[in-house]
């Protein structure tokens, strides 16, 4: 039977990369890299689409209330900093994939990662 | 199309991540609908008549790739499909990982004391090559990243994503599956009342707890390689009420008493391994069995749906570029029935079934069949 553990440090960052090369389909893989990018900036963006839309149905239940809580409210220095932090970390997840792919081998990528497929399945 | 069901495990979405979420299942489903069959155009209008000008007749997934592998079309449609995948499996890891202590803590609450079921690990236990030297779906870490101690992080993006992936279509609990095997259970096996259910491959008790559900007096146990994964099932099947004895094991040998079992279910399991272990997987399976027990295998059921050979080259895609190394040739190379009958079950009693809406394209229909330990087992 199973205890729980006593261990209570934080939890370690979650793996980010799978096992294997990652394949390249457009040219050398600058093309899947940039792909990767305009889509993680789409997904945000989506997102923040939808969260804007909520707000809006949020402020629309209050005539001007968006109006008058802007002049009321200018951000402080703390809600500033957390401003740039979302804009590093959309800046951060945009540029994940140069930073993980340029610290794998850069030459035949696909051959190797086929080749590695082709050993774990004993072919 | 099923709600999740709350649970006590169950991970959380802020509105910012479900919006990511929903965005990149909507683009998956565009790329199904909207890409993909530009790849069959262009093997269609192009690259097949080409072929048959020099010749060449594709006759089969193999042939077809090679002449498809290369070409503006393919190359689009993986690399648009592996990046909507990869965002997918980060943006869901990420929405677990900002709630992991307190999920962990939950589980800590739900496990200590007295409780229903029970949790058996093995720490000693090796995992096979197969598992180990890749991710399957390409999710960092596979099922067996263990982040802290008492991780339950696998169970939990798992649970949560194959929902959300799926959208509700593999049933509130994501135990479709289950109910489909129980189906062809009561539907060959009559109206049996099984001692003793094995799941094998039980991940996160999803597929395990509509057993004790449907036979309650039944002793049900769920076995796994992922103690993460295990940690969730047990801790989830508690919050639901559940009894079920949970064991990390080896479903290709189990350590359990021969003979044990009425009933052995293996669900999404059998293409997830090799062709080696599949048929020890079936050995085990019929040697855990009493004389008369039943096996049952749900799966996917894309070997089914893909009737020519670049229907097949695209249904085995995940195969080489999803990190399922062994899905295209167990799913369309090996008789996965006929090893049932090999490891010594009645070849009268095998029967095969599609669950209802497996035959479309983009749903989550099951292919399941059953087979029966002969009554006598000869010497």
């Amino acid at each position: 039977m199973s205890e729980p553990s006593d261990d209570r440090d934080p939890p370690a960052p979650r793996p980010r990369v799978p096992t294997g090369l990652r394949p390249a389909y457009l040219g050398d893989g600058t093309g899947d890299r940039l792909l990767y990018m305009l889509l993680a900036l789409t997904t945000e963006f989506s997102a923040l689409r939808e969260e804007v839309e909520d707000l809006r149905r949020f402020l629309n239940q209050d005539g001007d209330g968006l109006a008058r809580f802007l002049a009321a409210h200018p951000r402080d220095e703390a809600e500033q900093a957390a401003a740039r932090q979302r804009r590093e970390a959309l800046l951060d997840t945009m540029f994940r994939i140069l930073r993980e792919d340029f610290a794998l081998e850069g030459d035949e990528r696909m051959r190797a990662y086929l080749q590695h497929m082709g050993k774990v399945a004993g072919r | 199309v099923a709600e999740l069901r709350q649970h006590g495990m169950l991970a959380s979405q802020t509105a910012t991540e479900q919006y990511r979420h929903e965005f990149l299942v909507d683009l998956k489903s565009y790329l199904i609908r909207e890409v993909a069959p530009t790849v069959e155009r262009a093997y269609r209008d192009r690259v097949e008549p080409a072929a048959l000008e020099r010749g060449e007749v594709p006759a089969d997934r193999h042939a077809v790739a090679e002449l498809m592998d290369r070409e503006p079309e393919f190359l689009w449609w993986s690399a648009l499909s592996r990046v909507q995948h990869e965002l997918y499996v980060d943006s869901t890891g990420a929405c677990v990982q900002r709630q992991l202590p307190e999920l962990i803590e939950r589980y800590r609450a739900r496990v200590a004391g007295e409780t229903l079921g029970s949790l058996h690990l093995n720490t000693a236990l090796k995992i096979p090559d197969y598992q180990s030297r890749v991710d399957t779906h390409c999710i960092p870490g596979g099922y067996f990243a263990e982040l802290a101690a008492d991780d339950v992080y696998v169970g939990a993006r798992y649970d949560l994503g194959l929902h959300l992936f799926s959208r509700g279509q593999r049933g509130a609990l994501n135990d479709r599956a289950a109910w489909h095997s129980i189906a062809l259970l009561r539907e060959r096996a009559g109206d049996i009342d099984p001692g003793c259910i094995v799941d094998m491959g039980c991940g996160i008790g999803n597929t395990t707890l509509p057993f004790a559900e449907a036979w309650p007096e039944a002793r049900v146990m769920g076995i796994d390689l992922s103690a993460p994964a295990l940690r969730y099932a047990h801790a989830r099947a508690e919050s639901l009420g559940q009894a079920i004895e949970f064991r990390q094991a080896n479903a290709e040998s189990t350590g359990l008493p021969s003979g044990s079992a009425e009933i052995v279910a293996a669900h999404i399991l059998l293409h997830e391994t090799s062709e080696a272990a599949v048929r020890n997987i079936l050995r085990e399976a019929h040697r855990l069995l009493a004389p008369g027990g039943w096996f049952v295998s749900a799966d996917v059921p894309r070997h089914l749906t893909a009737h020519t050979p670049l229907q097949q080259y695209l249904a085995a895609w995940d195969a080489l570029h999803n990190n399922e190394p062994f899905f295209g040739a167990l799913l369309f190379d090996v008789d996965l029935p006929g090893l049932t009958v090999e490891a010594g079950f009645d070849e009268a009693s095998l029967h095969e079934a599609l669950t209802r809406g497996a035959q479309g394209r983009d749903d989550y229909g099951y292919w399941g069949f059953v087979a029966q330990k002969p009554r006598v087992v000869s010497p």
